[in-house]
């Protein structure tokens, strides 16, 4: 399953998604929202993404995750719109037969996920906002 | 941004001289550009890249984007130097959140 949405995350149904019978280990990464990026108080994050795109781009990062660790299932999704801070904003999950798989392949689709999807943070603080990734 | 060109066969012949391409406009572009999408009519030939140089002129904020920012047309990433169809729906992509969680 991946998802990108306005709605709140459910961790639930990831793990539900991710779970079977030949998975030793789940991994649950959860990013959230931090009340402090680079000396600055954060107020709140706006995210914004090509929904359609954004959602292929996952699919293919947990399916290249997939084929890289035999036996690994994934699933992934991505909040969009105003979130608080201590909000998450993107759950990986990552099933595989033994925990080390997991948390590598875990690894993989949050990391990847973040360099590739076409998926926007502003970062609203004290006295300004700024897009990240724009090179300040 | 609507351009049009004449010339003697264009004028003789019965179909448009322009394709139309549909933009979506995401975080700092829907910002700096308004709006989430418009239509745009440009001349056929044009590329992604060609029609981010000229949305972006004149804006600096867009301008210092633009060695950075990526192509989706139709939802699939492109290079951006292939020429836009009519109808095509393209979307600039700046950089992503990316950053350290």
């Amino acid at each position: 399953m991946y998802r990108v949405s306005e709605e709140p995350l459910s961790l639930d149904e990831l793990l539900r998604d991710v779970s079977h019978q030949g998975a030793g280990a789940v991994v649950l990464f959860l990013g959230v929202v931090r009340d402090n990026n680079e000396g600055r108080d954060v107020n709140y994050l706006e995210y914004e993404a090509h929904e359609a795109a954004a959602e292929a781009s996952m699919r293919r990062i947990g399916e290249e995750a997939e084929s890289r660790w035999p036996g690994a299932r994934i699933a992934a999704s991505h909040r969009t719109g105003r979130l608080e801070i201590g909000e998450p904003s993107v759950i990986v999950a990552a099933s595989a037969p033994h925990r080390a798989e997991a948390f590598e392949a875990a690894r993989y689709v949050i990391d990847t996920l973040k360099a590739e999807t076409p998926i926007w943070k502003k970062e609203v603080f004290e006295g300004g906002e700024v897009w990240i990734g724009e090179g300040a | 941004m609507l351009r049009l060109r004449y010339n003697l066969r264009d004028m003789s012949a019965t179909n448009s001289t322009t394709i139309t391409v549909k933009l979506l406009l995401f975080a700092q572009f829907r910002e700096a550009l308004g709006g989430k999408e418009r239509q745009i009519e440009v001349d056929p030939g044009t590329t992604p890249r060609e029609l981010l140089a000229r949305v972006s002129a004149g804006t600096v904020r867009l301008e210092a984007l633009q060695a950075v920012t990526r192509f989706l047309v139709n939802s699939e990433f492109v290079s951006g130097d292939e020429p836009l169809l009519d109808g095509d729906e393209l979307a600039f992509v700046p950089p992503v959140a990316g950053g350290l969680t």
